[in-house]
């Protein structure tokens, strides 16, 4: 481990390279993400009409938990949040019009915080 | 610009089945951490790798295909060659969800998804006691 006062400098080079590192893979991460996210958007449209059966509402969880790691460490913190209620949501499986509602604003949220800028 | 890992440098090894995460990681913990890093994409590879390679510390996902976090932490434990190596669980689970059941499997350390690359090995660093 590099000196205390080395590793939290952002301005150190290995922090400005790590930097240039973080920035490339998010780029391809947001792709990622954006499709992650469609399938997400894909599996509420079948939960809103009854027909999200237990193994597909599993795989929607499982997308919302990779969005919730992936997002947040390339720069799109908002887009974790969302997607941690997102996967409660699917993993509670209650598919009340009320909340398949509110699950489509944080949705509609996501997709467009993951089409703006990283918030690094 | 960060020194070349030699052969004396710290072995992490990263386990997480996303990888991109892998990689940034991996680039996280070598840049900053100046440490030599390898990676495996499941639990099953991680428990191979681990044996061959002997690495100073594990850095695990939880939720994996096949072997998932502790799974592989019971498997690496039952085993003379890796019991002792540290672990150290990196999740988007909250760990107040599965505190209890972690806390039997003597973990190093908890670190949360989504974590911030800049920080990540001072994290692990400290989780470590390097």
């Amino acid at each position: 481990m590099r000196a205390p006062d080395e590793s939290v400098d952002p301005s150190s080079d290995e922090h400005t390279e790590l930097d240039g590192v973080v920035r490339s893979i998010g780029d391809h991460a947001r792709t990622v993400n954006l499709t992650r996210a469609a399938g997400l958007s894909a599996a509420l449209d079948r939960a809103a009409v009854g027909q999200l059966p237990d193994v597909a509402r599993g795989t929607a969880a499982e997308l919302a938990h990779q969005l919730v790691g992936s997002a947040g460490t390339f720069g799109f913190s908002g887009v974790s949040d969302l997607a941690s209620e997102l996967e409660h949501f699917f993993t509670a499986g209650d598919f009340e019009p009320e909340r398949v509602a509110a699950a489509r604003l944080q949705m509609r949220d996501m997709l467009a915080q993951l089409s703006a800028d990283p918030d690094f | 610009m960060t020194d070349e890992p030699t052969s004396t440098a710290r072995h992490v090894l990263v386990v997480d089945d996303d990888e991109l995460l892998r990689e940034v990681a991996k680039a996280s913990l070598e840049l900053v951490g100046g440490w030599r890093v390898t990676t495996a994409v499941s639990g099953d590879e991680a428990s191979r790798f681990a044996v061959l390679d002997s690495p100073d510390a594990i850095l695990l996902d939880v939720m994996m295909p096949g072997l998932d976090g502790p799974s592989t932490v019971t498997e690496l434990r039952g085993n003379d060659l890796t019991r002792s190596i540290p672990i150290i669980f990196l999740t988007a689970k909250s760990p107040s969800e599965d505190a209890l059941d972690w806390r039997r499997l003597g973990l190093a350390g908890v670190i949360a998804k989504p974590f911030d690359p800049m920080t990540l090995a001072a994290e692990m660093s400290a989780l470590l006691g390097w």
